[in-house]
């Protein structure tokens, strides 16, 4: 524990980062998610895009912490039909007007004759057999959630990860009480959630709630979160909504009290999307690229062998044996030796690609048992002795976690101009 | 950037350089898609994150002059 990142030497000072595209935003953010390899908006149909091999793998972490925050909080998870019977969808009346002009039918099915959509959101398929799960008061609060694809005919344009026709990371929660009482006690936990992953992700927000003419279709009311993306557009990236007991006597959800009497359900739901990637992508990049938080970047620090001709052996010797020191602390970590590309060349591509943190070896590092530590998101550059790059690594990661996530704190969108 | 304000001018000036606009609001329903319409932007709703009623004492609401304000109400161009 002698080191601290006060007593790491700074060798480059740190610059303004480069925001002038980034401010441009939809084509910043089409560049960054296609250049990095992260999505892919070329796919032939409208509104459906390609999650590729390094977008997975940030939004496998992202995801791992919202079920993390939804299984500690007492939700379950579950994993419904993406089919809903027509006349399901049309039983609360204010929900399917909210609704049926941007529900995809399902045409077709062999030869049958049923009248099937693809969920547009899950409360009509959920409430069918909350009635068959939910006897007694014993059985409340019942809370599930699940992570699915779900689909609206979108009229208005479509923007990769941000208007989209299959919305495919929607974390829909379901929840059932006893009363008003309890059901509003969830919805307050449900903006706590929330605010949690969005810390997580260093995403600022407001958090208001919709006027009557916006609520959710068959909603008492609604709570949003909103973002302030950097043209100055805001965008929302969660809602919860109170839903009384409109559901619950469309489709007879009851409980039996303690007393003996049969009483419905007052159910919530709350939702949040892919956008909560978007807004984390659009807050933290810049006309390099991306940066991603250490807590949700597929690899946290990627080292650079700088070599030279007759120092490559030792040089990458001593790469592996520190990219081993760091997996074994617990980092993801990856070398890239590439022969083909000259260090100044990997040092772009690695910006680009958001790494929080960048290891620089040198034959003159190896001699003198030390490192060169670049910050993605300061552009600073430090030495750390050999012997505590562990340590060193963990200071700088959680400094630079740090700073993505104050940033937020000292105003919703600082780099938009005053 | 959360712009309090209370003149419509002033409320176009913001939204026209991006961010959020806090205008005076009655509550009133049609009052407040006028403002919407006044403004060419879109409500976010009223604050929770802070009081909505913090200093509203004294404001009008920006569509109807008639009524008194009894929230901030939040607008922006929003995608």
């Amino acid at each position: 524990m002698g080191v601290s990142i006060a007593t790491l030497q700074l060798i480059k000072a740190g610059e303004q980062r480069p925001r002038e595209k980034w401010r441009d935003f939809i084509d910043w953010f089409n560049w960054v998610i296609m250049e990095t390899g992260l999505y892919d908006y070329r796919y032939p149909v409208k509104g459906a895009y390609v999650w590729r091999p390094y977008g997975m793998k940030v939004r496998r972490l992202v995801e791992s912490y919202i079920r993390a925050v939804h299984d500690e909080t007492g939700h379950q998870e579950v994993l419904f039909p993406v089919f809903i019977p027509y006349e399901f969808l049309a039983k609360e009346s204010e929900h399917i007007r909210g609704f049926e002009n941007e529900v995809f039918w399902v045409s077709k099915g062999g030869v049958g004759e049923e009248r099937l959509v693809l969920r547009p959101t899950s409360e009509t398929a959920i409430m069918p057999m909350f009635k068959l799960w939910i006897k007694d008061h014993t059985d409340l609060p019942f809370r599930v959630y699940q992570i699915v694809s779900v689909f609206r005919a979108e009229t208005k344009a479509t923007r990769p990860m941000i208007r989209l026709r299959e919305i495919s990371m929607f974390k829909e929660a379901h929840t059932a009480h006893a009363n008003r009482e309890d059901a509003e006690r969830q919805v307050r936990e449900a903006v706590e959630i929330y605010r949690k992953i969005f810390d997580y992700l260093g995403v600022p927000y407001l958090i208001s709630q919709r006027p009557e003419w916006d609520k959710f279709a068959g909603a008492v009311y609604t709570i949003a979160f909103d973002t302030i993306m950097p043209d100055g557009r805001t965008m929302q990236i969660g809602t919860v909504h109170y839903l009384g007991t409109n559901f619950a006597k469309v489709f007879d959800v009851k409980y039996l009290t303690p007393s003996g009497n049969w009483e419905y359900v007052h159910t919530t739901s709350y939702g949040i999307s892919e956008r909560a990637i978007a807004a984390m992508i659009a807050m933290h990049g810049d006309d390099k690229g991306l940066v991603l938080p250490p807590n949700v970047a597929p690899i946290q620090v990627v080292i650079v062998p700088i070599m030279y001709k007759g120092t490559e052996e030792a040089i990458l010797r001593e790469s592996r044996s520190i990219k081993d020191e760091l997996v074994n602390a617990g980092f993801r970590v990856e070398i890239d030796d590439r022969t083909d590309r000259t260090p100044g060349w990997k040092y772009n591509y690695w910006e680009m690609m958001g790494v929080p943190l960048r290891i620089e070896i040198g034959p003159k590092d190896v001699e003198n048992r030390q490192v060169v530590l670049a910050r993605r998101d300061t552009l600073e550059k430090y030495v750390a002795p050999r012997n505590e790059i562990a340590e060193a690594v963990r200071q700088v990661l959680n400094e630079i976690s740090n700073n993505l996530r104050i940033r937020r704190g000292h105003s919703l969108n600082p780099w938009l101009p005053e | 950037m959360v712009a309090r304000v209370s003149s419509i001018d002033e409320a176009k000036d913001r939204l026209s350089r991006g961010g959020v606009v806090e205008v005076p609001w009655s509550g009133d329903n049609e009052c407040g898609m006028k403002i919407q319409q006044l403004l060419d932007a879109d409500a976010l709703g009223i604050p929770l994150d802070e009081d909505a009623g913090k200093d509203i004492g004294g404001f009008r609401d920006l569509a109807c002059n008639d009524k008194q304000a009894n929230y901030w109400f939040r607008l922006a161009r929003r995608y």
